[in-house]
């Protein structure tokens, strides 16, 4: 059992320029260095750049993947592929024309969008009966307004009357042109504004129309249609053509992408590293057990000095553990990683997560679903810790539906073989509060033992002293409570000094806190008893439809599926949260020190 | 047989407290799905942030159930 992450050695490497391309090959061949980036800490040192050509592969990567996005966003090509032998120079002119083609669609888009406005104005038109586009003009001493209004007839009426206009509009249409007198521009302006009246631009109009060689409206409206179409048939065409193209490649252009990433991540990995005039110096961190291999395949280079020494407070985190606690880092991945040497709580997470989850569903029937749902979905991509996690809590729960006597909330296995009850939760509630508080005193303590432990290994004799502190004030509580009221009051004294000296006011002020902490573990009770007793009343309202005939078996039989349905969802998120946060904040809060950077070594995937 | 005074108070107990918990989590819950949108490492953070007044409910129900059984 691994109570810290894994040891890291510092690694400082000093070699020739001639060897940064080689070099970068090998340790990204070998992925066991994570990279410290140079931070020019020494004033004649530089940072080095990129290998040659970095922009090229760059710029490459990005146009690929910005073109399979594209692709996947539009069909229905899935991201799993086999990994194949791509040349990147012979390949990458044929995507190239792909992107060209998704260009090429691109400006058809825009194209029909210009062409669908200039279709709708020819329409409008024609609905207020316009034949010609000569209604227009141009004229001498006239201004001509294509417009629309929300009260359309009015505005006509008034520009025929008061302004002595020619009016074209329509019953039908808020549209309208009007040619009207240069004299009697200002009040046709005045009008216009007063009704809301949003006017066209002709000029723009007139010259979309120009391309259709045409003054006849009809004949405009048929021209855009048939440009339209002729479009939209090439753009299905160039789609289709490169929806073909990426099924059909897929292997290849994906295996293209991850060539062009490790590509990129190489030459880009120049960036970290320091540089002088022939010299390059590579830092990172590498875990302990593979240093002497690292070593080893390094020293084989030419002009090289390695320099080994042992990691700071800053190392990155390396969480190495068995196959069995390996799926709860995940529950840390959602919090945050332990910094460097300091204790890293997964292993002893994997025994109390299920067993908390366990207390508070605690029924047989539960169990087993919870079990079964884990099974079904273990081989599902992305959430196999989390089911792994869920098959362990669905066994603890069917251990407490034993101890509890539960299954499905009642105490008989289809009122067929009755349960042996242990200890009834519903009705000793006194005692199973007892019990919840007793695992919350546990299950703290247990946080101060691995916080003494935390500052002993670092020779913090002050905090360890807290540590032990803190349980002896809960000890003092003990004894007061069985009459001991002397040594329980000098026991409470020297504690109170002890966590005042340790961690000053702050510890003082938590001391209340920490009733806090332990009556928390009251919700493993108040979870588990609010799904007892919503399975009960399922059982209840079901058995007396059942009782009914014929249509109330069947009623009955769906309130039961629905009712542990919904008890069951409600059953696996809400323990979970609930032993999540008494994991975070009850727990973790005695001891864990969080912030650590993931160790992510340099290579390969 | 529990009084009814004392069903109402065992009552009150726990929903004015449930009320208060739902009304400092709505606040927090907001606050945390906020900075999770832009930095989904805030999960952890805001999930306990979130949860914190959950345990107001549970001293309410201590509370009621030593009116229950008093």
């Amino acid at each position: 059992m691994n109570l810290y992450p894994a040891k890291m050695n510092k690694i400082e490497i000093f070699t020739n320029k001639k060897n940064k391309k080689k070099i970068i090959e090998l340790l990204y061949s070998l992925k066991m260095l994570h990279l410290k980036k140079y931070k020019r800490e020494i004033d004649f040192v530089d940072l080095s750049t990129p290998l040659d050509s970095a922009e090229t592969s760059t710029v490459r990567y990005l146009k690929l993947t910005s073109a399979i996005n594209n692709v996947l966003e539009k069909s229905k090509i899935k991201e799993n592929y086999e990994t194949v032998p791509v040349n990147t120079q012979a390949y990458f002119p044929l995507i190239e024309d792909q992107i060209e083609n998704m260009k090429k669609i691109e400006k058809i888009k825009e194209k029909l969008i210009d062409l669908n406005n200039a279709l709708n104005q020819a329409e409008a038109l024609k609905k207020i009966n316009v034949r010609k586009t000569n209604v227009f003009g141009p004229f001498k001493n006239c201004n001509v307004v294509f417009a629309s209004s929300p009260d359309a007839d009015v505005v006509c009426k008034k520009l025929y009357e008061e302004c002595s206009a020619i009016v074209y509009s329509s019953k039908k249409s808020k549209c309208f042109i009007a040619v009207y007198p240069l004299n009697f521009q200002k009040q046709a302006e005045e009008l216009l504004s007063k009704h809301n009246a949003k006017e066209r631009n002709l000029q723009t109009m007139l010259e979309n129309f120009s391309s259709a060689r045409t003054n006849n409206i009809c004949r405009i409206i048929d021209y855009f249609k048939k440009q339209k179409r002729g479009l939209e048939k090439k753009r299905a065409k160039l789609k289709q053509a490169g929806f073909d193209f990426f099924s059909k490649n897929k292997n290849k252009i994906f295996s293209l992408r991850e060539l062009l990433k490790q590509e990129v991540e190489k030459k880009q990995s120049g960036l970290y590293f320091g540089e002088t005039r022939n010299t390059i110096y590579i830092s990172g961190w590498v875990p302990s057990e593979k240093i002497k291999l690292l070593e080893a395949k390094i020293s084989t280079f030419r002009d090289i000095y390695i320099e080994v020494k042992r990691a700071e407070e800053n190392a990155p985190v390396y969480l190495k553990h068995d196959k069995a606690v390996k799926d709860y880092d995940f529950l840390l991945g959602f919090y945050e990683l332990p910094k460097f040497n300091t204790i890293d709580p997964t292993a002893i997470m994997a025994f109390t997560f299920p067993f908390l989850f366990g207390m508070m569903l605690g029924d047989i029937g539960y169990g087993i679903i919870v079990t079964s749902i884990a099974l079904m979905i273990m081989k599902m991509k992305g959430a196999e810790s989390l089911s792994k996690i869920f098959f362990m809590c669905g066994l603890s729960t069917i251990a407490f539906g034993f101890i509890f006597g539960e299954f499905f909330g009642a105490e008989s296995i289809f009122g067929l073989m009755p349960l042996h009850v242990f200890f009834h939760r519903v009705h000793e509630i006194n005692t199973l509060m007892l019990l919840c508080i007793g695992t919350g005193v546990v299950h703290i303590n247990l946080g101060f033992v691995l916080s003494g432990i935390n500052h002993l290994k670092h020779k913090n004799y002050m905090h360890f002293a807290g540590a032990v502190a803190w349980i002896m004030l809960q000890l003092s509580v003990a004894l007061i409570y069985f009459k001991q009221i002397y040594a329980g009051a000098i026991l409470a004294l020297i504690s109170i000094v002890l966590i005042y000296k340790a961690e000053s006011i702050s510890g003082l002020i938590e001391i209340p806190g920490l009733l806090g902490n332990i009556l928390s573990y009251m919700r493993l009770m108040a979870v588990g008893l609010a799904s007892v007793y919503l399975a009960v009343l399922v059982n209840e309202q079901a058995l007396n439809l059942i009782s009914t005939g014929l249509m109330g078996m069947i009623a009955g039989g769906l309130l039961l599926f629905a009712g542990h349905g919904f008890n069951i969802a409600l059953g696996m998120l809400s323990p979970f949260i609930h032993t999540l946060r008494l994991h975070y904040v009850e727990f973790f809060t005695k001891f864990y020190d969080g912030g650590g950077e993931k160790y992510n070594p340099f290579g390969k995937g | 047989m529990v009084e009814p005074i004392s069903a109402i108070a065992a009552a009150l107990a726990v929903g004015i407290c449930a009320v208060g918990a739902g009304y400092a989590e709505a606040k927090i819950g907001v606050a945390a799905v906020g900075a999770m949108s832009e930095n989904e490492k805030f999960f952890g953070k805001g999930l306990i942030l979130t949860v914190l007044p959950e345990t107001l409910v549970i001293f309410g129900l201590i509370i009621s159930i030593m009116i229950l059984n008093a």
